[in-house]
């Protein structure tokens, strides 16, 4: 199978807001209040709010991750958010997921981003489990998640 | 006199990252360190990663926020998220911090923002008794506070805390 990580482009948004609200189900929340015109107006552009990253199988979106560019006091400044990583659950376990971190990591990494942060259900042990397996620390003290120094050096580094 | 709350300006970088590193020592963090040249580099430039605030009385700092923007697609889209919030030991207790928190609710208002967020340390009982009377609420599953729709709207300078 041909599976490509690639940045969204405007025209993805409606196969965003699907994989949203497939997420959105999974977690057993309600469905996104976002539109297909949310996703365009801040995803893309000189001020976009969020960066979107597309895993795309036989040119269908069948996973996607959603970063934002997050400032730390406590961890030397710039960093990354991780708002939103999905992968199609048919597809999970071939590496579709840490391909969409690595990519967000490279994107991290170009803009001088010394950490990756993200929140994790504390019920969701599949994730957890993932999480753990790309190099990411429980940060104990708020019960979120940290990737930071040589672990997110090495996933920037994978291809 | 007054307390006022101002956007922060290049020549606030000193006590930005000197109230920071005051903020790493009550959260007996060393790595709350941050230094004048990032914080010039990151609030200041063309492109700025934070947005500061600095409430001070005749002219005296006696406190900060530091905040970004952040993007929840379970919250509604656009927020901003807390990085510090830090008042002076000798200034608490007077509304300081509440007014802080108020500039950024003003902020993310005027950014189209619906929602602002942060961390807060869980052995950290007066920070959570503040955030408490500002109307946040728990994000029990991650262990993270958020202000949001009526109380955000609702939220605005008066009183002592």
């Amino acid at each position: 199978m041909s599976v490509t990580i690639r940045r969204a482009e405007p025209a993805d948004a409606a196969a965003i807001i699907d994989l949203i609200n497939d997420l959105s189900v999974f977690v057993k929340d309600p469905p996104t209040r976002l539109t297909a015109d949310d996703i365009r107006r801040d995803g893309f552009g000189p001020d976009a709010w969020f960066q979107c990253f597309i895993a795309e199988k036989d040119g269908k979106a069948v996973g996607y991750a959603i970063a934002y560019p997050g400032f730390a006091t406590d961890h030397g400044g710039r960093g990354l958010h991780l708002a939103d990583l999905y992968v199609d659950e048919a597809l999970r376990g071939q590496g579709l997921g840490r391909a969409l971190m690595a990519a967000v990591a490279r994107h991290g990494r170009e803009l001088g981003a010394l950490w990756l942060v993200w929140d994790v259900w504390v019920g969701n042990e599949a994730a957890k489990a993932f999480y753990r397996a790309i190099g990411g620390k429980f940060y104990d003290e708020v019960r979120a998640m940290t990737l930071k120094g040589e672990a997110l050096e090495a996933l920037a580094s994978e291809t | 006199m007054a307390i006022t709350v101002r956007r922060a300006e290049p020549r606030d970088a000193g006590t930005i990252s000197s109230m920071v590193q005051a903020l790493g020592v009550v959260m007996q963090n060393p790595e709350f360190d941050l230094n004048v040249e990032v914080v010039l580099r990151d609030g200041f430039g063309p492109e700025p990663w934070f947005t500061g605030f600095v409430a001070e009385r005749d002219g005296s700092p006696l406190g900060i926020v530091v905040a970004q923007r952040g993007y929840a697609v379970d919250r509604g889209s656009r927020g901003l998220y807390i990085n510090a919030l830090y008042v002076e030991a000798e200034a608490r207790g007077q509304g300081v911090g509440r007014a802080l928190m108020c500039a950024v609710a003003e902020q993310a208002r005027a950014v189209g923002g619906q929602w602002i967020a942060w961390d807060v340390g869980v052995e950290n009982a007066p920070a959570k008794r503040f955030y408490d009377r500002l109307g946040a609420r728990y994000l029990d599953e991650v262990v993270m506070m958020v202000l949001q729709g009526e109380a955000l709207e609702a939220l605005k300078p008066g009183g002592a805390p």
